[in-house]
């Protein structure tokens, strides 16, 4: 009888044994459901002050990646509107030449700092949206110089150096920039008349661990470290600007948190595109029941001759 | 004010008593190996005062002058009584005798100490023979895996050994090895742990209401113990399994005096393989490949008198992979190892009968090593050699010295200090090249270490005020950094109110500060991930945590507790969204971690049996863990990667007789927090060429983070023992089934592609979907197990 009770149980250990090792025993794939996804409101609209006049706006619509059906639409008869402290200042049009809502305006874009902005989209066949944005204060550039080999990047190489020293204009509370640099150069002709004006953006990089870059608004920052206090910017860049007829243009762009947040998450999201070790990154989106941004950003401007 | 005057005396008047008073101290002891025996109980039954041995099994009593009917009773043991008139202090060293009958029905039950006596909660100690009996997968006995059926603890995954206490992560656990911080507790990327239970001599988890002489971490603190040697006679005990075999030794090198343990584990994977490797491959080409992993314990104790005792423990483990071709025109090698070395140098020190100090200095290095090389063969002339050498690790050197003191039954003070020189090497690379001849190159990689310096000082007393038990402490600690000098106190209480029909109701308050910190994904854990300081930039961890909870004794035999808890972490460490955990650590970790804030809460309930012939425990956990960074999610509260909302585990080990006896596991779990990006939208449109189909730039999102729900846990782990027993031998054969009724349970998801097909069965499209990768099915296993 004993021995009955082992033949059993070997025989149940040697069925388990031979079960278990049959093709992709030690792969197991289960394709998982995942809940529909209802297609959402997107709109994109990033406001820079005074540096332009036309305003372009993206609507369409997310869809789900599991859909090979589904597409997103760009509608022609969506209804998009801008407002300034309440009052109409934008209604756009669709431009098929683009793909966008567009607005022309025959000013620069204002850059009163504490005006309410609020972006309405009624897009056919979803919710009306609506996102709201106060415009930062002016950014303050207390200095900026230019020094050819001025320092060392990350490798120890010698590159030309850019240092703005900026002030906290808004002591007390967290406040939020981006850095660009840009070269003028004007050609003239043979009698001094200036014949070509063209301006580039120079890429900027730095060994200050609170700059970090973004694409749009360059090296972006807080002061959180800084706050009430100037703070010394120092910034390289491997383009030589060493040149006597150009300028540089040094831009600080002051950003609403929406901003920061979304540029970072930008520049985070495309970096980690098809690295399998990165952790997932979450693109911002400040549009409540839907896709997309709608941002403000003030500037100020630093001339290096 | 006369008020706070009277209360403070009554909380005083103990320590001033000078009633004619003796004390009667000393040691408790298994007769038969000469182990020490913690939290056994001594107690007078004239004056009704006892005392409870702490974890060197040292006891002090002071009673007044007075005849005595102590008692030493320790549950599996015979109780040792004794009487005699107390007229000065005595010292007792008594050793207690085993049951021998009850050796096989009663092995979970070696505690005395009620849970209703304990101030302290969220506290439990899982007996190591209550391990080895829990199924375990391919045979392993895992003290880890163990302790993630209790409620409170969650794996991190299937197979994964990563502690996951109340909402904290694996690095906020200070695992202790005889005191010794160990840093990397997993062999073969968390599968098994490094802990070899035959060399354990108990394991104790504090998950909360931490007293003030534990620090250094926010979410527990794991105390293992190795077996201190028998001082008797010699002993042995092995296993041989599936994927490994070990082997421990202890006995005595003088009687009485001096003793032993040493244990080894080795995998044996590769000496399987490596004939089959060799024989498939041609004659002119070899291969050698090594993937296993070791553990070594050993252990000396010495004692010198009845006031000295000195111990030697140390621990090296690692994990080797190696692999080597070569053919006529060269060779190629690489490997990667990473393992701990750990030593302690202890000495208890018996002061006076109420003093007890345990002094221990500690080494301890964590190293992980990543190798690659080449050779190319010159018939007419040197060779051709090229190597490159990673390297990475933690190392500490300290000490610290503990203070028992024991002025009289109602009070039980501890004091204590310590010191640890951290030194981190976040990565070295390590170049040679040489052409044989004229040309070489010998360079080195960053290899700039850095040091810190942390230091604690502590005091808790656990008193007694009529049914209401105390115990209140200050913890002290400071770290040096760089230019940076972080202080941190944390006070800490715990109180158990003793109701009439002995029910304790307890309560628990405690923070805590970690200043050292573990870069690691929180997906996986890997050998490479770093050990790092706090620095001028990241800033220490801290949490506060407060508990409350009920328990009670049933019949000697149910032990039943139910815990409310809610712990808030702030500066906890994370990756920055989209940066890459495996790569590019070493320069500029500080570029690639945020800090933001964390809050778990939840209701743990635990019911145990704990003798007779049917053993076990059923555990559950209600939990909700959440995580807040500036940096990630847009700033937004998500919840994190181990939210569990229910986790379950039911543990049952049933003695059909002493020959035969069953154990069964079963683990549920809510399904891990993910991010999976289901869903896209555009971020710039631009027409089509000629008027055709416009195109888009695209985003993919999940919409939040972390907001994707894998599928729940579930398994059932058997085993079954066939124990034969003789006067000076044992064995068992262990036959072993984890996940017997085979749920394919998630461990990763991947994003993959499917056709789309017509309705004629034609490729029409493709269409992405989501699948979930389990790894570990059914698995059984068979080891042989022998004592002597």
């Amino acid at each position: 009888m004993p021995k009955l009770k082992y033949i059993f149980l070997l025989s149940a250990f040697a069925i388990l044994t031979f079960s278990s090792c049959g093709d992709g025993s030690f792969s197991q794939v289960v394709t998982i459901e995942i809940p529909d996804h209802d297609p959402l409101p997107v709109v994109l609209l990033q406001v820079e002050a005074e540096q332009e006049r036309q305003l372009s706006a993206l609507v369409s619509n997310s869809k789900s990646i599991l859909d090979p059906e589904s597409t997103y639409e760009i509608p022609e008869d969506a209804d998009l509107k801008l407002y300034r402290n309440g009052t109409l200042y934008a209604d756009f049009d669709y431009s098929n030449d683009v793909l966008r809502y567009e607005y022309f305006g025959t000013e620069p874009f204002p850059a009163t700092p504490g005006e309410t902005w609020r972006l309405e989209a009624a897009i056919p066949g979803f919710n009306p949206v609506a996102v709201e944005q106060v415009m930062p204060s002016k950014p303050i550039i207390e200095n900026a110089t230019y020094e050819a080999e001025g320092t060392i990047d990350s490798e120890g190489f010698r590159v030309d150096e850019i240092i703005v020293d900026v002030k906290d204009a808004n002591p007390g509370e967290t406040n939020y920039y981006g850095l660009t640099l840009w070269q003028i150069l004007v050609s003239t002709n043979a009698e001094g008349d200036t014949v070509q004006v063209s301006r580039g953006r120079i890429n900027l990089d730095s060994n200050d661990p609170l700059l970090s870059y973004s694409g749009r608004y360059g090296l972006v920052f807080t002061d959180e470290g800084f706050s009430n206090e100037e703070y010394q910017l120092r910034t390289y860049t491997y383009f030589s600007l060493d040149n006597e007829e150009s300028t540089l243009e040094v831009i600080v762009h002051q950003l609403t948190e929406d901003t920061w947040l979304y540029a970072r998450s930008l520049e985070q999201y495309n970096n980690a595109i098809d690295n399998p070790f990165a952790e997932p990154v979450t693109v911002h989106s400040n549009l409540e029941g839907g896709f997309g941004v709608f941002t403000v950003t003030n500037t100020s401007s630093f001339f290096i001759e | 004010m006369q008020k706070h005057y009277s209360s403070l005396l009554a909380l005083l008047l103990p320590f001033s008593i000078w009633a004619q008073q003796f004390t009667i101290s000393g040691y408790l002891e298994d007769g038969s190996t000469g182990e020490k025996l913690i939290a056994a109980n001594v107690f007078d039954a004239r004056s009704g005062a006892g005392a409870v041995t702490n974890t060197y099994g040292f006891f002090s009593l002071t009673l007044p002058a007075d005849s005595v009917e102590l008692s030493f009773s320790y549950i599996g043991y015979q109780t040792h009584s004794e009487s005699f008139l107390l007229t000065e202090n005595r010292t007792l060293n008594v050793t207690l005798s085993p049951y021998v009958e009850l050796a096989t029905v009663e092995v979970t039950a070696e505690r005395s100490e009620r849970i209703e006596q304990q101030t302290q909660m969220s506290r439990v100690e899982v007996p190591v023979e209550q391990i080895k009996r829990i199924p375990a997968l391919l045979g392993e006995v895992d003290v880890l895996k163990a302790l993630q059926l209790l409620p409170g603890v969650q794996s991190g995954g299937e197979g994964q050994n990563g502690l996951y206490v109340r909402g904290g992560s694996p690095d906020q656990n200070l695992v202790l090895l005889d005191g010794v911080p160990v840093y990397n507790v997993s062999h073969l990327l968390g599968i098994f742990s490094v802990f070899n239970a035959d060399a354990i001599k108990n394991v104790t988890l504090t998950k909360g209401g931490f007293p003030a002489r534990y620090g250094g971490r926010l979410s527990s603190v794991l105390e293992i113990n190795m077996k201190e040697g028998n001082m008797q006679e010699w002993h042995g005990e092995g296993s041989i399994g599936l994927i490994s075999s070990k082997l421990t030794l202890q006995g005595p090198i003088q009687k009485g005096k001096t003793s032993f343990l040493i244990s080894g584990r080795r995998t044996y994977a590769d000496l399987i393989f490596k004939p089959i490797i060799k024989a498939s491959t041609p004659p002119e080409e070899s291969i050698d490949v090594g993937l296993y992993f070791y553990d070594l314990n050993a252990k000396l104790q010495h004692k010198v008198n009845d006031q000295h005792r000195i111990f030697l423990s140390a621990y090296t483990g690692a994990d080797v992979f190696t692999n080597r071709y070569e053919d006529e025109f060269g060779a190629f090698e690489g490997g990667i190892d990473w393992g701990n070395l750990i030593s302690a140098l202890r000495w208890n020190w018996q002061i006076s009968p109420k003093l007890f100090a345990n002094t221990t200095l500690t080494y301890s290095k964590y190293e992980i090593d990543i190798g690659a090389g080449s050779e190319n063969f010159n018939e007419d002339g040197p060779d051709e050699k090229f190597s490159a050498l990673y390297v990475s690790g933690i190392e500490d050197v300290g000490g610290k010295i503990d203070f028992d003191f024991i002025p009289n039954p109602k009070h039980y003070v501890r004091f204590g200090a310590g010191w640890t020189n951290h030194t981190y090497r976040p990565g070295a690379l390590n170049f040679e090249l040489s052409d044989g001849e004229d040309f070489s190159l010998d360079t080195l990689l960053g290899s700039q270490n850095s040091y810190s310096n942390e230091f604690f000082l502590y005091a808790e007393d656990d008193f007694s005020i009529g049914p209401l038990k105390i115990n209140a402490g200050i913890h002290a600690s400071a770290f040096a950094v760089e230019d940076e000098f972080y202080t941190s106190l944390q006070p800490r209480l715990g109180l158990r109110y003793l109701l009439n029909n002995d029910i304790a109701l307890k309560a628990g308050f405690s923070t805590m500060t970690q200043f050292i910190n573990l870069l690691t994904s929180e997906a996986l854990t890997l050998p490479t991930d770093l050990w790092v300081p706090s620095t001028a930039q990241i800033k220490p961890q801290e949490s506060w945590q407060v508990a409350l909870g009920a328990a009670k004794t049933i019949a000697d035999e149910y032990e039943l507790s139910a815990e409310v808890y809610y712990k808030e972490m702030d500066n906890v460490i994370s990756f920055k969204e989209g940066a890459s955990f495996l790569f590019g650590l070493e320069n500029d970790w500080q570029s690639k971690v945020t800090q933001g804030d964390g809050d778990s809460y939840g209701l743990e309930l635990f019911f145990q049996k704990k003798r007779g012939r049917t053993t076990g425990w059923i555990g559950y956990t209600l939990s909700w863990n959440n995580r807040e960074f500036a940096e990630i999610n847009s700033g937004r509260r998500f919840p994190f990667r181990y939210d569990r909302r229910h986790d379950i585990s039911i543990v049952v080990n049933h003695d059909f007789s002493e020959k035969i006896g069953l154990s069964a596991a079963w683990v549920y779990g809510t399904g891990n927090a993910i991010t999976l990006n289901t869903i896209t939208y555009p971020t710039a449109a631009y027409p089509g060429f000629n008027g055709g189909q416009p195109f888009f730039g695209e985003i993919e999102t999940g919409g939040e983070k972390n907001a994707f729900r894998m599928s729940n846990y579930h398994r059932l782990d058997l085993s079954i023992e066939f124990r034969k027993k003789k006067p000076k031998w044992e064995r068992k054969w262990v036959v072993g089934l984890y996940n017997a009724y085979y749920h394919r349970n998630p461990y990763y998801v991947i994003a993959d592609s499917e056709p789309v097909r017509d309705s004629q069965g034609n490729i029409v499209d493709e269409r992405r979907v989501f699948k979930e990768i389990s790894i570990l099915p059914i698995i059984p296993s068979v080891s042989y197990q022998f004592k002597f």
